[in-house]
């Protein structure tokens, strides 16, 4: 499998009480990755780290190939972003704007780059320092991806943003993403945005990865489970995750489990034992679930 | 993209550069004016002015070159240089692009003064043993403005860091400077390195001298 991004052994110290941990990502080329996590847990430092913008303590990056820093421009000069706030020069025009980034990049489709601008209903002669939330965001996006690049670095595209504008902007990305077949990379705190899209997904907390796996998976593989048992059971060998369990009354328990598959009710066969209910999560019970038992274990 | 980077500090610092382009052509020909008002019959005290008009050229190139610099680079720094940071070119070639275009942008100060100072010697009908120096003079403000607007720069290009390490450094200059000046009564080491950076061979030697468009 080839990767668009690779981090190994990531470690950055961003102060006394926060940095990020020994983080290892691996982001599939073509894929539309999903980098999930609470506000504050180190996505945006993670991606500055990624984009060469912060000097990792210990470990490697490798960004569409090459290392970072070393090859960065040349990584660069293939990667659309949209950092967390709009760090454009204000006095500028749109238009301006575009000629200004046009000028770094030997892939920048003009004519592409003035058609979306139209899409976006935005008009050539409207000062940056005027435009509205939504605008702003449609700028970001489209200089982005009139450089066609093969990997987009997207944190927090739709932070904000009204329904109408988020639509727009993820119907663009989207339309993007199937015609040239690029590598998307997004941070986002809110689940139910990556689950529209994402084909993989990372939860990141505290500044360590929590999971990285095909957003299928996350999606299937988290289930709450009724059990009725005689006694208290002991999850010693099972084939899943235990994340969490809450006895109810009585002889109930309640299993929240990662990691499941049909067949695994046999692992229940025992006396005294009856799977009662086998329940899908839904994808933000299922990483509130993941975070709060990587939290307890984690201490 | 240097052209690019150009036309992106011009619409930064354009009210700053059409300023002093302006002051730039007036000065000589105000400091002439002024100076001349007495004529042939009051040299000395013409050239006395001229001397005292002749300040204000280093000043006029420290307020561009400190001006042209912090314009230049106010909206990188508002922006964390996040967005710098994004383009696919090494930090060097960015900060070397910003330079040449602020040097670019100092020009037209330079051609003002250059023209102002041509514009007023052609006014003036020179008694023999006066020499006038509109070339020289321009050359000079140029250098001066080189010098400035690369120190301004540095300072206004460095990080946060950087220029924490930087105040620290003089914090440390002026204590050991005390704790000389306390065993040591004559020994000035500030004096010292003032004095180095502002004659020659030091960095602001442009700075000095006779700023005199008319001399004898």
């Amino acid at each position: 499998m080839s990767l668009a991004i690779e981090t190994a052994g990531l470690s950055y110290a961003a102060s006394r009480d926060f940095g990020i941990d020994n983080l290892s990502l691996k982001v599939p080329t073509g894929a539309l990755y999903g980098f999930l996590g609470p506000n504050g847990c180190g996505k945006t430092t993670t991606i500055r780290l990624i984009l060469g913008m912060l000097h990792p303590k210990a470990g490697t990056i490798r960004l569409l190939g090459q290392p970072v820093p070393d090859g960065l421009p040349a990584a660069l000069a293939r990667t659309g972003v949209v950092p967390d706030r709009p760090h454009l020069h204000r006095y500028l025009s749109v238009a301006e704007a575009l000629d200004f980034h046009g000028a770094f990049y030997p892939s920048w489709d003009r004519a592409w780059a003035l058609q979306l601008m139209e899409e976006f209903r935005l008009l050539p002669h409207q000062k940056i320092s005027g435009l509205s939330k939504g605008e702003i965001a449609k700028l970001m996006l489209l200089l982005a991806t009139a450089q066609k690049p093969d990997l987009l670095v997207l944190d927090e595209p739709m932070d904000g943003l009204d329904p109408v504008v988020r639509r727009d902007v993820l119907s663009a990305l989207l339309d993007y993403v199937s015609t040239h077949g690029a590598t998307v990379f997004v941070s986002s705190h809110l689940v139910h945005e990556l689950e529209r899209f994402c084909d993989w997904i990372g939860v990141m907390d505290r500044g360590r990865l929590v999971v990285e796996l095909p957003m299928e998976e996350f999606r299937n593989g988290n289930k709450r489970i009724r059990l009725s048992s005689l006694g208290p059971m002991e999850p010693a060998g099972a084939p899943f995750t235990l994340l969490a369990r809450e006895r109810d009354s009585g002889s109930t328990e309640t299993w929240v489990v990662r990691g499941w598959r049909g067949d695994m009710s046999s692992w229940f066969d025992r006396p005294g034992v009856a799977v009662r209910e086998v329940a899908d999560l839904d994808l933000e019970d299922g990483f509130v679930e993941l975070l709060r038992a990587f939290r307890a274990r984690e201490g | 993209m240097l052209k690019a980077m150009i036309r992106l500090q011009w619409r930064a610092v354009w009210h700053i550069v059409a300023a002093l382009t302006v002051a730039g052509l007036l000065l000589p020909l105000a400091s002439v004016r002024t100076g001349w008002k007495g004529g042939l019959t009051n040299l000395p005290n013409f050239l006395t002015e001229l001397q005292l008009w002749g300040l204000l050229y280093p000043a006029l190139a420290a307020l561009a070159g400190v001006a042209l610099a912090a314009g230049i680079w106010s909206s990188d720094r508002r922006g964390h240089h996040i967005y710098a940071l994004t383009l696919p070119i090494p930090r060097w070639r960015y900060v070397l692009l910003r330079y040449l275009a602020g040097l670019t942008l100092a020009l037209p100060i330079v051609a003002a003064v250059w023209l102002g100072s041509v514009i007023a010697s052609e006014t003036l009908d020179l008694p023999a043993g006066l020499r006038i120096f509109p070339h020289a003079l321009a050359a000079k403000f140029a250098l001066a403005l080189i010098v400035l607007f690369g120190f301004a720069f540095a300072i206004a290009a460095s990080s946060s860091r950087a220029l924490g390490i930087g105040v620290r450094f003089l914090a440390l200059l002026v204590a050991v400077h005390l704790g000389v000046v306390m065993l040591y009564p004559k020994t000035n080491i500030l004096w010292s390195l003032v004095t180095g950076l502002a004659t020659w061979p030091g960095p602001f030697a442009a700075l000095g001298g006779r700023w005199m468009l008319i001399d004898v």
